[in-house]
Order: structure tokens, then sequence, then C-alpha cells
């Protein structure tokens, strides 16, 4: 049986180099099967957030635990278990979607040579990534690049989805698939934190939310 | 704000150690070609070797130039015409500066075989330079200008009834219509360039005097006169030119390998299981991108031949196989920069010493055939021996290790320093 995951935050605080600290004394608890909106103005901070419990920026001071371990400690553990659209497309250029998920799920160890092909394409007409998703990364539009991250973020069988503004760029029919996905993933018991500035995708996804700037 | 500009200082500073390492092999070459040669024999030498440099110019002249990652950028700073021009030239320095190396090198090197000869390889050393810069203004003015040009072909009517007429009569070229200009410039600009050395010889030939870079000196006029009479609307040619190439070289709507069946995962048996992911991520892309396999298939077949021909000189037959892999190891650092390894995907797939470890098994890739070709040479050349062997294969080792360790710390210190 699967342990819940558990995403514990005590006393976080982060500031860059000598500037004025960006987020302070945030402390909260993501259970499975929660779904945490993360709100506010541009350059609030929520983007610092999520690159804070994704490991890709280490805290000022404070603490970020995975199911009971630092996970700015044992970062490659920790993202075994997560899922990630950043804010920037991070992606290798010279690759196609098609071999970038397939590396995720290698590097996951869920791949098996019979069944993962099919799971691969699954994934792939679920966020609505027609056939170029055989052409060059590099090639793609803005929004064949969202659906490419986020293919690749749950390409993992991740426990917990760290989504910075995921709907950005996306058509209509692609938010609706998206918005199923997401809430698909919650209901298995699993952790989603979401930025974005469209109130009512959060609205219909989200349970609580987390309000940027934070500075207590 | 110091440790933020850190990894930016880095990525420089890897392209800058590449263009030293190929001028470094540039210059090199020179030393090993010039060899024991003095007086005449240099000029021929040098002839030969401006013929192969206008040869290399035709092909790598559009991949230098094309495509720019930071065009957004130019876009948005909106520089003068003038300002990309000279962005443009800088980007071509990979190419010209090596063979600047090589061609000053020569006389150089010959000077230091023979006593005196001050001012013949003064004037050797001045048509030689003067060569490089013609062929190269002439090239990149020809290659800027067919962009536009190209784009016509892959989008109108004429690109398209020429290749169905092709088609018709059996003689599929398998290449899109847009490229069609851009091969003709590489025929074009091969041959003026080779032409311009037999004319500048047929010069000196007849009139006595020192004329052997007068045919790329006239091609560099014409390059400097088309560069100077679009100067005022370089900044849209350029513009146009880079879209057509980006179109060109990324291949939108084409399959990723051109027809070919890219690396299976099943074919990296040989790299331990924990890290095969990752060296799979990276050759992939490295077959798309990064000829390392036919620079290495090019440069052991050049050292045969040079075998072949006789050669005596210990030093041209040990140091020879010590540029291709100086060559191989400086194109590796390529899949240091972001646009192949991005940091975060770098986080995501793979631990630190993962990662290590996943670029010293890439590079080991051409290491065997290298090995196996120059172990052939060893085997069939009264001259090489397996002491030479022995040191190539370590040579090798040393450079491999040392570009995987340099790119793991590059991209871990850009990783700690781009968001903290």
């Amino acid at each position: 049986m699967a342990v819940t995951p558990l995403l514990q935050i005590t006393e976080l605080q982060k500031r860059y180099g000598e500037n004025s600290l960006i987020i302070s004394g945030l402390s909260h608890r993501f259970e499975g099967g929660s779904a945490t909106g993360l709100v506010g103005a541009n350059g609030a901070g929520k983007t610092t957030f999520l690159r804070l419990i994704s490991a890709a920026a280490f805290p000022t001071s404070g603490e970020v635990a995975f199911n009971g371990f630092d996970i700015h400690q044992h970062v490659h553990r920790y993202l075994q278990h997560v899922g990630i659209v950043s804010d920037t497309s991070d992606m290798p250029q010279f690759l196609t979607a098609d071999e970038l998920v397939e590396a995720v799920m290698r590097s996951r160890g869920v791949w098996d040579e019979k069944n993962s092909p099919e799971q691969k394409a699954a994934l792939f007409d679920l966020v609505e990534l027609d056939e170029r998703r055989t052409g060059l990364i590099g090639t793609y539009s803005s929004g064949m690049m969202q659906k490419t991250m986020i293919a690749a973020a749950l390409a993992g069988n991740p426990s917990i989805l760290l989504l910075d503004e995921p709907f950005r760029a996306l058509d209509e029919s692609a938010v609706e698939s998206v918005m199923n996905i997401l809430k698909d993933f919650v209901s298995k018991g699993n952790i989603l934190l979401v930025s974005s500035h469209q109130k009512s995708y959060l609205e219909a996804l989200c349970t609580e939310y987390i309000e940027f700037p934070y500075v207590r | 704000m110091k440790s933020s500009l850190k990894p930016y200082k880095q990525q420089e500073l890897v392209g800058r150690i590449q263009l030293v390492a190929v001028s470094f092999a540039g210059l090199l070459s020179g030393i090993g070609i010039a060899g024991t040669y003095t007086g005449a024999e240099l000029v021929v030498v040098s002839r030969f070797m401006m013929m192969v440099y206008a040869g290399v110019l035709a092909f790598a002249t559009p991949w230098a130039m094309f495509p720019q990652v930071s065009v957004y950028l130019y876009q948005s700073l909106n520089p003068q015409p003038s300002t990309l021009v000279r962005l443009l030239f800088r980007r071509l320095r990979v190419v010209y500066l090596p063979a600047i190396a090589m061609m000053l090198a020569i006389p150089m090197w010959g000077a230091m075989q023979s006593d005196g000869q001050a001012a013949f390889v003064l004037i050797l050393a001045v048509e030689n330079l003067t060569g490089v810069i013609g062929l190269t203004l002439y090239a990149s003015y020809r290659y800027l200008r067919v962009g536009p040009v190209s784009q016509l072909w892959q989008e109108g009517k004429l690109g398209k009834n020429m290749l169905k007429s092709l088609e018709e009569s059996g003689k599929s070229t398998g290449v899109p219509a847009g490229s069609i200009p851009t091969i003709t410039t590489t025929v074009v600009v091969a041959a003026f360039g080779m032409l311009a050395v037999v004319l500048g010889a047929w010069l000196q030939g007849i009139s006595g005097i020192p004329l052997n870079a007068a045919g790329a000196l006239l091609l560099g006029f014409a390059g400097l006169f088309g560069w100077m009479k679009s100067s005022r609307t370089a900044d849209v040619t350029f513009f146009h030119a880079h879209a057509f190439y980006q179109e060109l070289f990324r291949n939108p709507g084409g399959s990723a390998d051109g027809g070919r069946d890219p690396l299976p995962y099943a074919a990296l048996y040989w790299v331990p299981r924990n890290i095969r992911t990752l060296v799979w991520t990276m050759l992939r892309q490295m077959d798309r991108k990064v000829p390392v396999g036919r620079l290495v298939i090019t440069g052991v077949v050049v050292y045969w031949m040079l075998l072949y021909s006789g050669v005596q000189d210990t030093l041209i037959v040990i140091l020879s196989p010590v540029f291709i892999l100086a060559a191989k190891n400086a194109l590796m650092l390529r899949m240091g920069q972001a646009v192949f390894t991005p940091v975060r995907f770098q986080q995501q797939l793979g631990t630190t010493t993962q990662w290590l470890l996943a670029r010293l098994f890439a590079g080991l890739r051409w290491s065997f055939p290298m090995a196996a070709g120059l172990g052939l040479a060893a085997w069939l050349s009264p001259i090489v021996n397996s002491h030479m062997l022995f040191f190539w294969i370590s040579a090798d080792l040393i450079l491999v290790i040392g570009t995987a360790a340099y790119m793991n710390r590059i991209l871990t210190h850009r990783l700690r320093y781009q968001f903290n």
C-alpha cells in the first residue's frame, strides 16, 4: 500500500542576497488529497515559493520536509516523487516530447517495454499533444511546450505536483482536459500546489489557498 | 548580484574555452602540416590548405551563423544593423580563428626550420591572412543573402516545381526545396574559393611577384562591397536569413532525425543501467546537433591517408591524432549548453554523480572507434607503434574525464546560483 504523502513546511524564510525578505515565517502542512492555490500579484513570491519546494532554490532559513526527511538535504530522493511545471520552459530543445516523457519514466523506474509505450501515448492524448510529439521540442509553440511539461510532470507517477501557471498558453479545450487530469490526481490522495492568475481555474480545483506576499 | 551572474559568465567561459581549444588545434595543425617544409614548399602547402579552408567554409558558415539563441533579445534591444553584423562575425569566429592560427603557423613554423627568410615568411603570412579574411567575407555575405531567397524557394512555386520535376525524372533529392539555394551557395563558395587560390598561383607564376592572395582579395572585396552596400538594411536581411535557417535547421513539421533511425535505448547495453537514460538523452541530442561521429571518422580517415602518403616526421605522426581528440572533446563541451541540458531537467533526472558518470560514458562513445582506427594504423604502418597507441588512448581518457568533470561543475554551479 502506498504511503500517504505529507509535505511539512516549517518557518520558511527566503531572501535573495542582501535584499529584503520575499517569504518569512511560512509554516504549512500539505496532506495527501489536498489542492492548494498560490495567489498574489506579480513578483509577490509565488514562483520563489514553488522553486523552494521543488528544491531549485534553497531557503535562507526554515525547513521543507517530505514524509519526514528534509528535501534540501535529499534532493534526488525527493524529486523522485515530484512532477514539476516550472515558470520557464526548461526542456532539452533537441529531444522530442515523446523521448522526454520516456526519459522521465525510465529515470523514475516506471517504464516497462510492454505497456509503457501505450501509457505514454495515452498521456499525450490526455494533454492533447498531437502527432507533433515526435518533433523536436525546440520547434514547439508555447502551448505545445506547456503540454509537454505537463505530460513530463505526470509521467513519473508523482505524489506531488508543483505547477507554476500551468494553464498559460493552453487553448480552452486543453485547459478543460488538464483540469480533469488534476482533479483526478488529487482524488487519488496526492498533493497539488498550483499558482495561477486565473481565479476561476483555482476555484474549480483548490480547497485551500496561500496568499503572497507572505511575510510574518 | 555577483552570484546571479556567475552561471552566465561560466557559459561564456565554455564558449571561450571551445574557441581557444579549436584555435589551438588550428595552430598545432599548422605546425604539423608545415612539418619540415621550407621555401617554395610552404607556399604550395599554404595554397593547398587555403583550398581546404574554402571547402570547410562552404559547409560550416551557415551552421556557425544561424540560428542564434539570443535572437529575441536582439529584437528587444533592437541594436543598430551594424551591431547585428558584428554579432554574426563574432559567431563565425569558431570557423575563421582556427584557420588564421593554422595559416599563420605554417610560414612561422617553416621559418623556424630554416635560417632567416624573414621577408619571405612575412609575405607568406600576410598572403595567408588575406586569403582567410577574403574568403570569409565572401562566404558570410553569400550566406546572409541566400536566406531570403531560400524562403521563396521553400514556400513558393519555384522550389516545389523543381523538386516535382526531379522526382518525375527519378532523381529525388530528399531535401526541402528551401535548401536548394543553400546547397548551390555551398558549391559556389567552395568552387570560387578554390578558383581564387588557383588564380593567385597563376598570377604569381606569370608575374613573379607575390600575388598568391590576389584571387582571395578579389572575393574579399566582393564580399566587403556587398556588406557595405547592404549595411543599412542588414537588420532586415539578418532577421530574414535567421528566420529561414531556424526553420531549416530545427526542421519544424519534419521528423527529428530526417528519416534516419535515432539511437535505440537498447544499443546502450555497455552503459551502467542507473545512468543509461541520461546517456541516451545526451547521445540522441548529440547525433542531431553535435557531429562528433563524423569528426572522428573523417579525422581517422585523413590520418590513414597521411600515413599512406609516407609521412615520416614523428611529431606529425604523434600529434595529428591528438588534434582530433582535442576537437572531439571540445565538441562534447557543447552538451553543457542550456539548450541541451537545462539545469532543472538535469536536477529532475539524476544526481550530480550520475550526471558526471553519464557525461563520462557519453564522451567514451567515440573513444572505442577512434582507438580501433588508430590501432589499425599501428598494425599496418611501420612508423606507428603500440607506445603511441597507448599514449593516444591515455590522452583521450584524460580529456574525456576532464571534459565531463568541467561540464558537471559548470552545470552544478548554474543550478546552485540561478535561483539563489
